[in-house]
């Protein structure tokens, strides 16, 4: 069956009191059977939403305001909406969205709603046709034990079954165009690659086109033929996939692509051994205990089984995994804000139950993961800077002052932020506030928990340059977490990689990532998806 | 038209509808401006309390003088009513009006004291509960179980006879009654508020527990205290009126409006303003009590939209 889809000068705009505002505009795109289209650009930059105008599912103050979509010589925009989600929605065009775990509808089961989804198109067929139908789909999707699966409820499965189950229920019309929007943010990176392993496979098997929507380069490059390259609501750049990553035209996507190659290439100018143990963490064990529920054994969940490791002063100690293996409670441990079960952690020789509250606050300060919770809403950004110095009251108000606006300099941010709040800020700056809050005590370790996982690429690359410099400046010992390898092997001199709280390899980063001895680590390592510079060195 | 250009100059304008440039608190004020509702309860609300302070002042009728020639004159707009008496007077031939305006002094120290009384129980259980947890936040809701397991006025009656009717009583029976929905509250808030961030980084950095409490928490949950807080006070000058008309409230002769209309509910037939009169006034300072606070429930509010 032969299809066109054509995308012409499209415009999106907001609508406001004073009138409309545009946020995409002259948006072009065609797509033929069987390609592959991937849409790249950071958060904001109008990417998902002219997918949404697509498929007629924009928010109602956002509106299209010009330009046409034609399907087939068919002009979609002039269909009613009804109209449109009879004869489309599901059946021509289908879409899976970012978020596995809200998709879903947590009330009814796995089975029903794919048969549901079956029988919008299918009206009047029989229960036992649209069962057999849903178990076919469940099984292309190469889900285990279907029978099960199709009596169960969303909650009882993992992130990437939910997300195998989503793409079901998107291709159990037979859609001719498949759009996948950041299917694989949510989950984890071994996750990701199954899925997008098996979207590409659908993709051939279903004889679908896919429009496949990231921020993230390395995954678009992997599940497209073509990209569309999109900043501030614009197509800057269009091209063969395999030409982008060679030779980008626009600075934009040069910009994109050197942060990974950056991150590909690791830092040669990382601090040596002085030998000089400055944490030491023993034996420690850490576990939760689970919601009790009545008449049943009190469950418990083992967050951090028996890990032990140090830290030398001037080290930078990355620690990966995956999401739940225990990583951000280790650092909680280590910063003091949780108790270990068991076993104990020695900074400069003394248990760090020992140090008083305001000195361990002057040892080790925290730098977290999440940009928009990291700053009190209510304060503003010069008192949560001073705050530290205010609580441990040794200055006077002129010498914080001053410190203060040392410390914003430090990060690259311009002294008029002193009086603003939180929510006047992005969040690249809050991170950066975050990180002048930490080190405004001079702290001799900063623990970083995913300092950069929420931000965009570039300025992803701009926070870990300027942990970097600060790292060289202050000659502190720095201690990341991430699941991102390659972030860590950018910042880090070595490495540990935990799996379900227990260390499964540690050793010096360069070797780990060349040589990695265990299987978990391996598994790690390829689900990455790496862009290499090209040999020969063309932009500098 | 002047008003709406000061109020202009006021504010400033972003022309793009972007908030994040603004401040949150130039935010709440536009929201503020342009919801009429709120502005219509706060206007209600500010001239109500204008009219008890100062209303009195200008009467130069007590409303505890009796003139037993003048009993039960209709107000001025009835045949029969007179311009001395501009609501007329009750059965002992006390001033209406007068008593009225006293009347909105009493309503307005009970409810607010009243509320204030919650504020002060409900907001420290809660923040306890919400921020330490454990055994502590159970027995805190054990507590909260049985408080709203109670009768309320049954009990408000009970403690009144018990101890004695006065204004200070009465104030503190009922704001004892009147903190659930402070506590629920400010327990949500709190147990959502010390999962973030900043509260670990408040940890880290050495403050104690009061600071944590005072500067990252309280700050955080201040909007929708207000917000109970307005609702409450409504709500508690009901059940002011209420323990009055029943009689284990304010007692005569001080003039409370829930009294006058247990006073007047004999003559409910042949006399009805006496009932209507206090009614009214009751109906319009819950009503701009409820419309203040929910417009402010909807200024507070983050999500919703600048317009």
């Amino acid at each position: 069956m032969s299809y066109s889809l054509s995308i012409n000068n499209l415009e999106i705009s907001v609508k406001n009191l004073i009138g409309y505002k545009k946020i995409v505009s002259d948006f072009n795109l065609t797509l033929h059977p069987g390609r592959k289209l991937g849409i790249v650009g950071e958060s904001g930059s109008g990417k998902t939403l002219s997918m949404l105008a697509l498929t007629r599912l924009l928010p109602s103050q956002i509106e299209v305001t010009g330009g046409s979509i034609f399907f087939n010589n068919k002009n979609l925009n002039n269909m009613e909406k009804k109209e449109f989600h009879r004869e489309f929605s599901g059946k021509k065009i289908s879409m899976i969205f970012q978020e596995p775990m809200t998709a879903l509808n947590p009330v009814y089961t796995i089975g029903k709603q794919l048969r549901q989804a079956f029988l919008i198109h299918n009206k009047g067929i029989s229960k036992k046709l649209s069962e057999e139908r849903a178990r076919s789909m469940l099984d292309a999707v190469k889900l285990n034990r279907i029978e099960e699966r199709m009596r169960q409820y969303p909650h009882q499965l993992s992130g990437g079954q939910r997300q195998r189950v989503l793409i079901a229920l998107a291709l159990i019309n037979e859609p001719e165009i498949l759009i996948a929007d950041e299917p694989t943010t949510a989950l984890d990176v071994t996750v990701q690659k199954e899925i997008l392993e098996l979207i590409n496979e659908l993709c051939l098997n279903f004889k679908m086109s896919l429009i496949f929507i990231s921020h993230d380069l390395g995954v678009i490059s992997k599940v497209s033929d073509e990209i569309i390259v999109m900043k501030d609501g614009k197509i800057i750049e269009e091209g063969l996939t395999k030409k982008i990553l060679k030779s980008p035209k626009k600075d934009y996507t040069l910009g994109l692509l050197k942060c990974l190659w950056k991150l590909e290439k690791g830092n040669p100018s990382l601090y040596t051994d002085k030998k000089v143990p400055f944490i030491e963490v023993k034996n420690i064990k850490k576990e939760y205990q689970l919601p009790n529920r009545p008449f049943s054994k009190r469950k418990k969940l083992s967050a951090v089984e028996d890990v032990s490791f140090s830290v030398f002063k001037g080290d930078s100690v990355a620690i990966v995994g995956e999401s739940g293996s225990g990583k951000t409670t280790i650092a909680k441990i280590i910063n003091g804000l949780e108790y270990p079960d068991s076993g104990e952690i020695l900074i400069n020789n003394s248990p760090i139950n020992k140090i008083d509250l305001f000195e361990r606050a002057r040892l080790i300060q925290p730098i977290f993961q999440d940009p928009y919770s990291t700053l009190n809403p209510n304060h503003t950004i010069g008192y949560v800077i001073s705050r530290p110095l205010i609580i441990q009251k040794r200055f006077s108000s002129k010498e914080i002052y001053q410190n203060a606006i040392k410390m914003l300099k430090l990060v690259e941010l311009p002294d008029t932020f002193f009086y603003r709040f939180p929510n006047q800020l992005s969040g690249g700056q809050r991170q950066r506030v975050s990180i002048a809050r930490a080190l405004i005590l001079e702290p001799q370790l900063l623990i970083c928990d995913e300092p950069t996982s929420a931000l965009d690429v570039t300025i992803q690359d701009q926070i870990l340059d300027l942990l970097e410099n600060l790292k060289k400046k202050l000659s502190i010992t720095i201690i990341i977490i991430s699941h991102d390898i390659s972030v860590v092997k950018y910042l880090s001199k070595r490495i540990l990689v935990i799996k379900d709280g227990k260390i499964v390899e540690s050793g010096f980063t360069k070797e780990v990532l060349e040589n990695p001895q265990s299987s978990y680590t391996k598994e790690l390592l390829s689900s990455v998806f790496r862009i290499f510079p090209p040999k020969r060195n063309f932009i500098n | 038209m002047i008003l709406k250009t000061f109020i202009k100059r006021l504010v400033p304008r972003v022309l793009e509808d972007d908030i994040s440039i603004l401040s949150p608190k130039t935010v709440v004020l536009r929201k503020a401006i342009g919801h009429s509702g709120f502005k219509f309860g706060l206007l209600l609300f500010i001239l109500i309390i204008l009219l008890g302070i100062l209303g009195p002042f200008f009467l130069d009728i007590s409303p505890y003088q009796q003139d037993l020639d003048k009993r039960l004159l209709p107000p001025v707009w009835i045949e029969g009513g007179s311009w001395d008496h501009l609501l007329g007077t009750d059965g002992n031939g006390r001033d209406y009006l007068s008593r009225i305006l006293s009347g909105t002094r009493i309503s307005l120290t009970i409810g607010i004291g009243a509320a204030l009384v919650g504020m002060i129980i409900g907001v420290t259980l809660g923040v306890i509960a919400g921020y330490f947890g454990g055994w502590i936040d159970q027995f805190v809701n054990y507590i909260l179980t049985c408080q709203l397991a109670l009768p309320g006025l049954l009990l408000a009656m009970t403690l009144v006879f018990l101890i004695g009717p006065s204004i200070p009583v009465v104030i503190i029976v009922i704001g004892c009654l009147h903190w659930t929905l402070f506590l629920v509250v400010t327990r949500s808030v709190t147990k959502r508020i010390v999962k973030l961030d900043f509260v670990s980084a408040s940890n880290a950095i050495g403050a104690t527990k009061l600071q944590i409490i005072m500067q990252d928490i309280l700050p955080g949950i201040i909007n929708q205290i207000i917000v109970i807080f307005t609702l409450e006070v409504g709500v508690a000058i009901l059940a002011e009126a209420s323990l009055s008309f029943l009689g284990v409230g304010i007692q005569p002769p001080t003039p409370s409006w829930g009294l006058l209309i247990a006073e007047g509910k004999e003559a409910i037939f042949f006399q009805p303003w006496l009932i209507v009169l206090p009614g009214i006034a009751l109906f319009l300072l819950v009503v701009s009590i409820n419309m203040l606070g929910d417009g402010l429930r909807d200024i507070m509010d983050p999500k919703s939209k600048l317009e």
